[in-house]
């Protein structure tokens, strides 16, 4: 990582593309975690199904906001994109799993 | 400034801090300023109403309610009653007339009326009160409120990382509170917003956090996907109602409503809010009793549904499960209508400590970079849009708060669109304030408008006890709590706003300016004579 690290010093180029990608994992990257989360949630926890997608909700804004101070936080743009990538795909995962079965529809 | 991952946790969070603060730092401010405001909405409501005395005999003024809309409306489709209560003026009967093919829908303000303490229907101003501070920090104004909600969430999650990012960045989070250096220019600005964000700092992760619940349903349109996949199928299992009742068409005589809301506040087991009456004088009337919000933490309040003609109980609202609990309260943490008055109060000051924050902020952006531009002089164009733009919004906002307040005052009882023109002349003079910091130097801006707007403020309380019947010492005198603290506050706010101008009129800048000597008269005039804008 701190190879690129050292890229994204050198040019100004790099410079910007490291802050575009970190403000699309911080707004709409970490927006569609947020919303697969909530998803996810309402999908596997033991309640009621709408108690369940009131739990989600009420998550979703947290897990927003983490995923904006992850994508400052980051070694680089780049890493902060794949990092909410694996976790936007295990709530996706994680739906498809619940929902396979036809148990929830 | 990219190459944040060069750099340690808390630097890459100080840049998140400052960016995402300042990005709609203008709107937020003007959220959490109007916010605050709507904590005192019901005073406002009757503080914007001199005319009307306040609730003695709630049971009397729902008696004249129903009166009223028994000869005004007695075949409407359904009506709508807000509850008198002790801090209220009276009741808002309001109206939905029968569905009639061709006819154009009415509109609501045209089907609604105030019932005043005695239970008749009042002869009050045309105003929106209070309520229009409660609107306005969600909905905004001259705009279509869905985009307004939007604006306003993507500011509030800002608000959010702003807050966190805040924290981490703080190393001495406690020391700090206790720091407060006066009179240093920046370090005076930092520990302001040191301390009016740690200070409340509970207050602030709660408010955002439960004022994004509030729109979550809207914020989160996929997240019912899964479970809801029919539209509107969310809120029927959140919410669900009682099965649908044809109209008879038989003429039947309605309850008396005060002893269904009586009965209703036994059984729900807190005070009503709202009585809302379907198919009035029909065999099929049905009366739904609502529990007020300022009976219990969650907003989710239940209900009760009578037959209207026997009186006999047909339905509650079952009960709502843990997690469903759980989002009402935050709701209802946010609006604090279960609050008392001291828990109001604290409510108040420290939405008046977020509002600081927010401003100190913004104003610490500026000053921290001023001292680092090549030529303080001539400030490049970001730095320049983010001065005046701070002088616009946060010395503008206050001043058409002030200004709002006397149109409520002056302008004519008879003026058609009056309520509507209390609203235009903030937005007048908001725009009046834009339109002088582009033109003018903000630092004669910051003296001009914070010293016109406390005085506007203060000369308030004065102007009630000359032209009103509620003025200070009568409000006091009859125990008036309500009325007479707005009176109080507008004259503490007063003070502290044109205590504010005199000291930002005396400040000297650290860095030479080169129009020193259009700023020297200014540090040693009265702040009196600064309260005219010169131009």
């Amino acid at each position: 990582m701190s190879a690129r690290g050292n890229a994204a010093a050198a040019s100004p180029w790099r410079k910007r593309g490291d802050m575009v990608l970190r403000i699309l994992a911080a707004l709409p990257i970490g927006y569609a975690v947020a919303t697969l989360w909530a998803i996810a949630l309402s999908v596997t926890l033991p309640m009621r199904p709408e108690q369940a997608t009131t739990v989600g909700m009420l998550v979703a804004f947290a897990i927003c906001a983490v995923a904006a101070m992850w994508a400052f936080a980051a070694k680089s743009g780049w890493r902060a994109v794949w990092v909410l990538a694996v976790a936007g795909g295990v709530a996706a995962a994680l739906t498809w799993i619940m929902t396979r079965g036809g148990g929830v529809a | 400034m990219s190459d944040l991952g060069d750099k340690g946790f808390r630097q890459s969070q100080a840049f998140l801090h400052t960016w995402s603060g300042l990005l709609l730092g203008w709107v937020l401010f003007a959220v959490f300023a109007a916010g605050t405001i709507a904590y005192y909405r019901e005073g406002l409501n009757r503080w914007m109403r001199p005319e009307l005395a306040r609730v003695e005999q709630p049971e009397k003024v729902l008696a004249g309610a129903q009166r009223f809309l028994e000869g005004k409306a007695p075949d409407a489709k359904s009506w709508f009653i807000t509850m008198p209560g002790a801090t209220s003026y009276g009741a808002q009967a309001s109206w939905v007339p029968q569905v009639k093919e061709g006819a154009p829908r009415a509109r609501r303000r045209d089907n609604q009326a105030t019932i005043d303490a005695n239970g008749e229907p009042a002869k009050v101003r045309e105003t929106r009160g209070g309520e229009f501070f409660y609107r306005f920090h969600f909905d905004l104004y001259y705009m279509p409120v869905i985009y307004a909600r939007w604006l306003v969430s993507v500011a509030a999650l800002l608000m959010l990382v702003a807050i966190l990012s805040g924290i981490v960045t703080h190393k001495k989070i406690f020391r700090d509170f206790f720091t407060l250096r006066r009179g240093k220019s920046q370090r005076s600005w930092l520990d302001g917003h040191n301390a009016t964000a740690v200070l409340a700092l509970p207050f602030h992760l709660m408010i955002t956090y439960t004022g994004l619940v509030t729109l979550a349903v809207m914020l989160l349109p996929w997240a019912t996907i899964a479970t809801f996949p029919k539209e509107g199928a969310f809120f029927e299992a959140l919410y669900p109602e009682g099965e649908a009742v044809e109209r008879t068409g038989r003429p039947a005589p309605l309850v008396d409503l005060t002893a269904i809301v009586r009965d209703g506040e036994a059984r729900l087991g807190g005070k009503a809010g709202y009585v809302e009456v379907a198919d009035p004088g029909d065999a099929a009337a049905r009366v739904t009793v609502i529990r007020s919000g300022s009976s219990m933490l969650s907003s989710r309040t239940p209900h009760i549904t009578y037959d209207g003609v026997t009186g006999k109980v047909l339905r509650r609202s079952p009960e709502t499960g843990a997690a469903v609990v759980t989002a009402g309260s935050m709701i209802g943490l946010h609006a604090g209508r279960y609050s008392s008055d001291w828990l109001r109060f604290l409510y108040f000051l420290c939405g008046v400590a977020g509002s600081v924050m927010v401003a100190s902020g913004m104003v610490l952006w500026t000053v921290k970079r001023r001292e680092k531009l090549p030529d303080p002089t001539r400030p490049h164009f970001g730095f320049k849009l983010v001065e005046r733009l701070n002088v616009a919004a946060i010395g503008g906002f206050p001043l058409g708060v002030a200004v709002m307040f006397w149109a409520n005052r002056l302008l004519p009882v008879e003026m058609a669109g009056r309520a509507a023109w209390e609203v235009h002349c903030l937005f007048l003079a908001w725009g009046a304030a834009l339109l002088l910091s582009i033109v003018r130097k903000p630092q004669h801006n910051w003296v001009a408008l914070l010293g016109l707007t406390g005085a506007l403020l203060a000369a308030l309380p004065v102007y009630n006890l000359i032209a009103t019947e509620r003025g200070l010492i009568a409000t006091i005198l009859s125990g008036d709590g309500v009325l007479a603290g707005i009176d109080i506050g507008l004259l503490v706010f007063g003070a502290a706003f044109l205590a504010l101008a005199r000291r930002v009129a005396r400040h000297k800048p650290a860095a030479p300016r080169v129009r020193r000597k259009a700023v020297a008269p200014a540090a040693v005039a009265p702040v009196d004579a600064q309260l005219e804008p010169a131009e």
